[in-house]
């Protein structure tokens, strides 16, 4: 989906109706199947697999204690596939489009600065642990518990070295509070399509069970 | 461009500093204090003892654009057109006079490309054209370039040399290039938070012809 | 001592191609930030997978000094990250200039000292092959002169220098540079410099005046330059 804020509602609608009846769910598990490219849009498979796993294990111990287990198993698969096609679908940048659009130019673009900010210092904070790690196998020292603490040193070091950068050039370029931006969404009759769907999946998740 | 009077800050002492001219190169040996004197003449820090002046003003009177040594490690934005704007945007100047002039501005660089682009997914060389794309698109009083040579290639470089010279904005810059730095209009020699000579590059390097300090391409002519 | 590159990294928008064998003696690559001189100094220290192969002849050990020095920090004194070399700091810290610095924080150093502190380090450990990656950035032209005699110095080991710089260089052995996702090995010096695709200002000028440099220094184009006078 091109429209972000459409992709938020579908996200939203969807879950809550997986989340209130298995028929919801199934639903919502038939919407991911068809207008989603499913597996391909998983970003770290493993990962997911994972959280399936435990998902899978804790249903099983409560259906063997007399719980509703499979019943919560279900609803959670969609939840979980849902998500993550939403968080691999997402662009770049849109956070500061949808927050600005949702808050406006004063809070909603600090926000969104805020969240760019803070996705620009996940990237550097993972390139500084593959470069750290490699430094470290130069010296031959093992990645031990011991060593977590002058690798985790070394990331806060890095880290605040770059923030303090990053105020000054807030303060050199201008900032005060707030930012004229005007976002600009592409919505597609298919964008709209879906999340009609998933609003009737959303009302029709309350008449089944 | 610039004068400095009284100023004891950190490690620096200087008692008297005038610098006229276009463009005014700063250059010392390491820790000698080149990134702490910029910082108070862009204003982003706040001067502990002295004055300076700016054009005449004091810094923070003044529209400073300002690149760092490591403008790949300190984009604000993910899009290259929101960070080439960023300064227009935070000083709120409508949106389509802000995207006019982004155009123009990467136009200038022959990088009109790089607008459609993602930060994360540029190479270094092509991140510093954009940290100088934001530094020049609120057409500042001033430019400061704080060793913006020294992680770059030549030719991004050049073509950065080539966009002030166009730009035609008074630039004061730190340089470990003597070759470039012997291009400016005025020499400033720092060492140890002092002012070694000051004057024009005939007159700094004149003084610093025993050293390694002495552009590469003048000893080659002599 | 040998080693042999014939191997190729690929990754999304990226692609090096590497074919070339370097002996004893200072190597150097150049190319523009981004052309892929890091990925070839990884693969080099064996910690980067690549295609193809990576062989080496009579070394035992390869050091790999990265552009940025806060990386390699790992102790919360001077000293003691000189030891995690398995360094004596009162051998090293004098070479470094920083004999009264032993006691401080390395992350409270300047950039340009922690560098110093590194090469120091990586240049005591003496290893076979040494690959320098932009071992001079951030250095003022005073410490780059002493990092290219220590460079030189290591004449019956490896050495390669990865590096853009363009005023003080070290005299080398060879010289091969990287541009469109290829390594161009241009040969042994003398013959090598006049090939080289991106030569400092002094010697492009020096080769345009019809001088032929024995080798990469500034000391070289200049003495060159005194001969075609004569």
């Amino acid at each position: 989906m091109r429209d972000p804020r459409l992709r938020i509602a579908a996200t939203i609608l969807l879950s809550t109706a997986a989340f209130m009846s298995t028929g919801g769910a199934v639903i919502a598990f038939l919407w991911w199947l068809l207008f989603t490219p499913r597996l391909k849009a998983i970003p770290h498979p493993r990962m997911l697999l994972g959280v399936l796993l435990m998902i899978t294990l804790t249903a099983l111990v409560s259906e063997y204690t007399g719980g509703m287990g499979l019943n919560y198993l279900v609803r959670m698969i969609p939840i979980l596939l849902i998500a993550a096609w939403a968080y691999s679908d997402r662009q770049e940048s849109e956070l500061l489009d949808v927050s600005v659009w949702l808050l406006g130019k004063r809070i909603g673009f600090d926000i969104g600065l805020t969240a760019e900010m803070g996705l620009q210092s996940l990237q550097l904070i993972s390139h500084d642990l593959v470069k750290i790690k490699q430094a470290m196998a130069i010296k031959g020292l093992p990645i031990s518990v011991t060593s977590m603490v002058p690798l985790a040193m070394n990331l806060v070091v890095n880290q605040l070295r770059r923030t303090e950068e990053a105020s000054k050039l807030l303060t050199v370029r201008g900032y005060s509070a707030g930012g004229e931006i005007t976002p600009s969404f592409v919505t597609t009759k298919l964008d709209v399509s879906l999340t009609f769907i998933a609003l009737l999946t959303f009302f029709t998740s309350f008449w089944l069970f | 461009m610039i004068s400095v009077r009284g100023m004891r800050h950190h490690l620096i002492d200087i008692e008297r500093l005038d610098a006229e001219g276009k463009r005014v190169a700063l250059i010392g040996p390491n820790g000698a204090g080149k990134t702490t004197l910029l910082e108070v003449l862009a204003g982003m820090d706040k001067l502990r003892e002295g004055s300076v002046k700016v054009l005449g003003k004091s810094p923070s009177q003044v529209k400073v654009g300002w690149v760092g040594e490591f403008p790949d490690r300190t984009m604000l934005f993910s899009r290259v057109c929101d960070e080439v704007a960023s300064s227009l945007r935070f000083t709120k100047v409508d949106q389509e006079d802000a995207d006019l002039i982004v155009m123009e501005s990467m136009a200038m660089l022959k990088r009109p490309d790089l607008l459609k682009r993602y930060t994360r997914s540029l190479s270094g060389g092509e991140k510093a054209l954009v940290a100088f794309a934001a530094a020049i698109v609120n057409s500042p009083d001033i430019l400061i370039l704080d060793e913006v040579d020294s992680h770059l290639d030549e030719a991004t470089a050049g073509i950065i040399t080539d966009a002030v010279q166009l730009s035609g904005i008074p630039t004061l810059f730190c340089t470990q290039d003597m070759d470039r730095a012997s291009t400016a209009d005025h020499v400033i020699f720092l060492r140890d938070g002092r002012v070694q000579f000051s004057g024009s590059p005939a007159e700094v390097f004149g003084q610093l012809e025993d050293s390694c300090f002495y552009p590469s391409l003048w000893r080659l002519s002599q | 001592m040998r080693a042999d590159l014939d191997f190729m990294v690929e990754r999304e928008d990226f692609k090096l191609r590497c074919v070339a064998s370097y002996g004893e003696g200072v190597h150097l690559v150049s190319g523009v930030i981004g052309s892929g001189k890091s990925t070839m100094a990884l693969v080099m220290a064996s910690l980067l997978q690549c295609q193809g192969r990576y062989l080496t002849k009579g070394v035992q050990r390869t050091i790999l000094s990265m552009q940025f020095p806060e990386y390699h920090i790992t102790s919360s004194s001077v000293d003691d990250e000189v030891r995690s070399w398995g360094l004596d700091p009162r051998d090293v810290l004098p070479r470094a200039g920083m004999e009264d610095r032993g006691a401080i924080d390395p992350f409270k150093l300047s950039r340009g000292q922690l560098k110093r502190l590194n090469l120091a380090c990586v240049f005591a450990l003496d290893p076979d092959i040494l690959l320098l990656d932009e071992p001079f950035s951030s250095l003022d032209c005073m410490v780059k002169s002493r990092v290219c005699k220590a460079i030189e110095s290591r004449k019956d080991k490896i050495t390669m220098v990865f590096s853009h710089e363009r005023s003080v260089l070290p005299r080398v052995e060879s010289i091969s540079h990287i541009a469109d996702g290829k390594l161009i090995h241009h040969g042994s010096t003398p013959e090598a410099v006049s090939q080289w695709a991106s030569p400092p200002p002094y010697l492009r000028q020096a080769l345009q005046r019809g001088a032929r440099p024995q080798n990469i220094t500034l000391q070289d184009s200049m003495e060159a330059l005194c001969a075609t006078r004569d």
